[in-house]
This record gives structure tokens, C-alpha cells and sequence, in this order.
């Protein structure tokens, strides 16, 4: 069977007025039916970037992405997309946050059945234990619960792949835990599968089937890790020699690949240091007090 | 416990009774003001009546017809001139805020008109138009128009742009974005920029009944000023300030009423 998604080559170069920036090297890589995949890496690494290109919210600079042997060109929503913050419509209804994929042109065009979408909507309101606030505004709800609203709207479509771009950062850790176990126990339900933006490594470990490990800018994928901790998972895991084994590699390589990073800024540093530090202080003040 | 606290607080929210007797004290404060200063008599009584001689031409004059035809003819020029203005600037505000093409050519041109400032057309506009209808109408939506505009397109640009990737990947196309994102997100605001034109149309009215004009509220002030009946003035210039105050209600809570999700909750 052909991977759901594959990943050829994709960069990523944003022009600037000095020079171009490259925010991910030729990146490549294949995800099978039902996997989920977490991209980990410090801040800057182009995780999201490669995640926003799969969304089809930005252009790769070069490279391929195929979803079911197919090029995905511009956004779909064969690709459902869950943002680190909160972007519920505000002027709608949770229920009509929902459905919001089943009211457009493209879903009548696809022959889609609004009846069926709307017992869709009830189960993954009810899946999601937010059965009594399908009447609710956004407004009235908490930062969990509209988390939660946007991860039913973008799988209500039922698309091929979730993406997801850290959603669940903005989130106390009680809150989190909580709505990272109804992601899991849905998304392997529904045999959905996932691509997650994070950069808890406790976070990846525990949801992911694999992890993809981000080097700092410009971002390139270092270490692909299979996660084998079965599909029934529960919060002991977190406690298991097994776990913090890997938890124990997962960070010294993310610190391995940061420290690199600072020796070669370091390094830099050092060889402009000399105008620098004369811009901060007048020479002639300095001497006076060494005198 | 309980104890409403005297001390001034940054931005504390105070109870709404408070609030509605803060604002009768000011409006009384002025009326204080007014009746010391011309109970002093540093100011001509001519010119500065003092509150009883108002009060007492003021129920003379809502006695008689013509404070009412002023009124709705007025009143008829206003929303007429303001519609217009509205309906021309809503869709091309929404165009400016959605297109950085669209922006380019209409923005920079529609930011020196507004500049020009408006009294100085009626010139052209009486010339062109004449001295009926026609130009009053001209002058608010002139007036009304090119700040409008402006203020629909800013509130099109404050949408979030997370809100149309949302749609997007949602399988949105541009159409429905403008018409069910943009827009609605917007509407609140778009709705507020309405209230505060429809105030600035009430000054070009006046601007243009005081140029040309055979009735109307800002003719009437001219021909009382003729004649030197300052009382008569003056109840003409309450009645507008109230009529302002009370579009203004109007509209914000309309603004509560229309667009409750928007009241920011927790």
C-alpha cells in the first residue's frame, strides 16, 4: 500500500533584504496510514514551516508532497489543521464551529451528505465530553474546551491527515494531559492520521508513534525515532524505565544539536566581538577607569 | 465590605447605577457652570442666555410646527446622505481590507481626499449640483465616505489571519472567506465606525444647511442668528447635541444586541 503522505526533498528559503534565509534543508521523509508522527526541535527549527507547507499555507521553495500518491497543491481539507491558538469563529456556535467544513461549496461540490455530517458533529461533540455545549459560544468556553472544538472541526471532514502546530502549548499541564489522552483515544479510533508540531518531548513520546528530530535553523530532520509503546497508552507510561529511557535520548539529542548551535553563534560572536563591544562602550571612558 | 470605594482606580470597572449618576452629575456640573457665568453677567445676556430664559423658549418652540419639519427634513438629508455613503463603502472598505492590490490603488488616493477638508467643496458641489437636495447629500457622503472607507478596511485587516487559514484548510475558497469570515468578523467593528460617521454626517448636514438652504435645523440657526434670538439658538444646539447622544445609544446598543458574541467573556 502507497504511504499516506511523502515528503520529497522539501525546502524552504525566505528572501530577505540581507540575503535569503533557509528555513529547512531538503527534507524527506514517509508516513504510513495511521501513524502518528510528532516533529520535535527547538524554536526556529522549520517544524512548523514544513507543517504549514503540508497544510498548503505556504509554498515549499522546492521539493514534492504527495497525500494518497496525489501532489497536494494549496490548502484542502483532505489535510485538517489544528493551530496553537485559539481560532474557534467566534460568531458561531460550537456545534456551527463544527460543521463549518460541511456549510461550504466544496463539500456540496464533493456530494457531501449534511445529515451525516451532522451526526458526525454530535459523536465528536460527545466524543470530546462537549455533548451539553453544542449551543455554547465560543466565549463562554475554556481554553481546553475550545481546543477541543478545533480538533472535532478539522477531523468533522474526515481528512486523510491531522495536522496539528503545538496545540496543546497554551495549556495548564493538568488540562493538557487530559486532552492529550481524548487525542489519542480519537485520532486511533478513527484511524486518523497524525503529523504534531510540539516541543515537549514528554508530549511526543506519550502521543507519537514516531518522532522526527528538527536540528536548529536552518532545520533538518537529525534522527527519525519509532515510539514502540503499543496503542493503548495510559499516564503510568510516562513512569516506565522504558519511557524515560528515551525521554533520556530524546532530550541529550535535542541538547546536542542546540549546543552545536550555540558553539557556531559563540564562535561568530567571538570573530565580530572587537566593533561590537565599541559601540557599547566609548573607548576613552574604559581606559579612564582602567587607569 | 460593600463600601463603594472613593480612590480612583486604572481602569476598574465601576456598577452601572454609579456610572448613570456620574453622568447626570456632568451634565448638571455644565448646567452649573453655564447658569454662574451668566448670572455673573460677564457675558452679554445677548449672547450667553441664561438657562431659565432657554428653558422657558424651548417649550415656546416645540409648541410650534416648525422645530418639527426642521427636524425631519433634516433628519431625511442626514440618512439619505449617510446611506449612500454606507452602502458605496462597505463593499469597497471590505475590497481595500481583503486585496493588498485593490489597496494600493484606492488607499493612497482615498487618504488625500480625506484630507481635503470638506466646507470647501461646496463651491464645486453648489455649482455642479445646485443649491438643492442633490448637494447635501453630496456634501455628507463627501463627508462620510472617505472615512468610512478606511475604517471598514483597517477593520478587515484586524481579523486574525489564523481565522481565514482556519477556512482555508477547512476547504474554503476566496468567496466565502470575504463573505463568511472577513466579514463577519468584522461586523462589530465595521459597526462601530458606522456610529461614530453618522455623527460626523450630522456636522456636514449642518455645515451644508448653513450654506444654502430654505429649512432644516442648520438653516433655522442662521435666521435666528439674523435676528440676534440667541435663546433660540441655543435650544436648537441642545437638540442636536441630544439627538447625537441618542443616535449614539441607539446604535451601541444595537452594536450589544446584534453582536453578543463579541462581548469579551472571561
Amino acid at each position: 500500500m502507497k504511504p499516506i503522505l511523502e515528503v520529497q526533498d522539501v525546502s524552504k528559503v525566505y528572501p530577505s533584504d540581507n540575503g535569503n534565509v533557509e528555513a529547512l534543508r531538503p527534507t524527506s521523509f514517509k508516513v504510513e496510514r495511521g501513524e502518528f508522527v510528532t516533529l520535535i526541535g527547538p524554536s526556529g527549527c522549520g517544524k512548523t514551516t514544513m507543517l504549514f507547507m503540508l497544510a498548503g499555507l505556504e509554498e515549499p521553495t522546492d521539493g514534492l508532497m504527495l497525500v494518497n500518491g496525489r501532489q497536494a497543491i494549496g490548502p484542502g481539507a483532505d489535510r485538517g489543521m489544528v493551530f496553537q491558538n485559539y481560532t474557534l469563529y467566534p460568531w458561531l456556535t460550537v456545534a456551527q464551529n463544527v460543521l463549518f467544513s460541511a456549510t461550504l461549496k466544496t463539500f456540496r461540490q464533493d456530494g457531501g451528505d449534511l445529515k451525516a455530517a451532522n451526526e458526525r458533529c454530535d459523536a465528536l461533540l460527545y466524543l470530546m465530553g462537549l455533548e451539553a455545549f453544542a449551543k455554547a459560544y465560543p466565549r463562554e468556553l475554556s481554553g481546553g474546551m475550545k481546543q477541543r472544538v478545533a480538533i472535532a472541526r478539522a477531523l468533522l471532514p474526515r481528512p486523510a491527515i491531522l495536522l496539528m502546530d503545538e496545540p496543546f502549548g497554551a495549556l495548564d499541564a493538568q488540562t493538557r494531559e487530559e486532552i492529550q489522552q481524548l487525542t489519542a483515544l480519537l485520532t486511533r479510533h478513527e484511524g486518523t492520521t497524525v503529523l504534531m508540531v510540539t516541543h515537549d518531548v514528554d508530549e511526543a513520546l506519550f502521543l507519537s508513534t514516531r518522532t522526527l528530530v528538527f536540528s536548529p535553523r536552518p532545520g533538518r530532520i537529525v534522527e527519525d525515532i519509532s515510539v514502540p509503546f503499543g496503542e493503548v497508552r495510559t499516564l503510568d507510561l510516562k513512569l516506565t524505565p522504558e519511557f524515560i529511557s528515551l525521554k533520556r535520548r530524546m532530550l541529550g539529542l535535542l541538547r546536542r544539536e542546540s549546543d552545536a548551535n550555540r558553539q557556531d553563534y559563540l564562535q561568530r560572536l567571538l570573530q565580530v566581538q572587537e566593533p561590537e563591544i565599541s559601540h557599547v562602550h566609548p573607548r576613552p571612558k574604559a581606559r579612564k577607569e582602567s587607569q | 465590605m460593600n463600601q463603594p470605594s472613593l480612590t480612583l482606580q486604572l481602569r476598574r470597572n465601576i456598577p452601572t447605577r454609579r456610572y448613570r449618576v456620574l453622568a447626570v452629575v456632568g451634565f448638571a456640573l455644565c448646567l452649573a457652570v453655564w447658569g454662574l457665568i451668566s448670572a455673573s453677567a460677564i457675558v452679554d445676556p445677548v449672547f450667553l442666555p441664561s438657562p431659565v430664559t432657554v428653558a422657558h423658549t424651548m417649550t415656546e418652540i416645540f409648541s410650534d410646527q416648525t422645530i418639527w419639519s426642521d427636524l425631519w427634513v433634516s433628519f431625511v438629508r442626514v440618512t439619505i446622505g449617510f446611506l449612500l455613503s454606507a452602502v458605496v463603502a462597505l463593499p469597497m472598505g471590505i475590497l481595500i481590507g481583503s486585496f493588498k492590490p485593490i489597496e494600493a490603488i484606492l488607499q493612497p488616493v482615498t487618504e488625500f481626499v480625506r484630507y481635503v477638508p470638506v466646507p470647501a467643496l461646496i463651491p464645486i458641489l453648489m455649482v455642479t449640483l445646485g443649491i438643492g437636495e442633490e448637494s447635501k447629500w453630496a456634501l455628507i457622503f463627501i463627508g462620510t465616505y472617505f472615512q468610512l472607507v478606511l475604517m471598514v478596511a483597517d477593520e478587515v485587516r484586524r481579523v486574525p489571519y489564523e481565522l481565514l487559514q482556519v477556512a482555508q484548510t477547512l476547504g474554503a475558497k476566496r468567496g466565502e472567506i470575504i463573505s463568511r469570515v472577513l466579514w463577519r468578523s468584522a461586523m462589530p467593528g465595521i459597526f462601530d465606525a458606522l456610529r461614530l460617521c453618522n455623527g460626523w454626517a450630522w456636522t456636514y448636514l449642518i455645515v451644508a444647511e448653513l450654506v444654502a438652504a430654505n429649512e432644516g435645523l442648520g438653516f433655522r440657526i442662521l435666521k435666528f442668528s439674523r435676528f440676534l434670538q440667541t435663546p433660540k439658538i441655543w435650544v436648537y444646539l441642545i437638540l442636536l447635541g441630544a439627538i447625537g447622544l441618542l443616535l449614539d445609544l441607539l446604535f451601541r446598543a444595537l452594536n450589544r444586541r446584534l453582536f453578543k458574541w463579541a462581548e469579551s467573556g472571561k
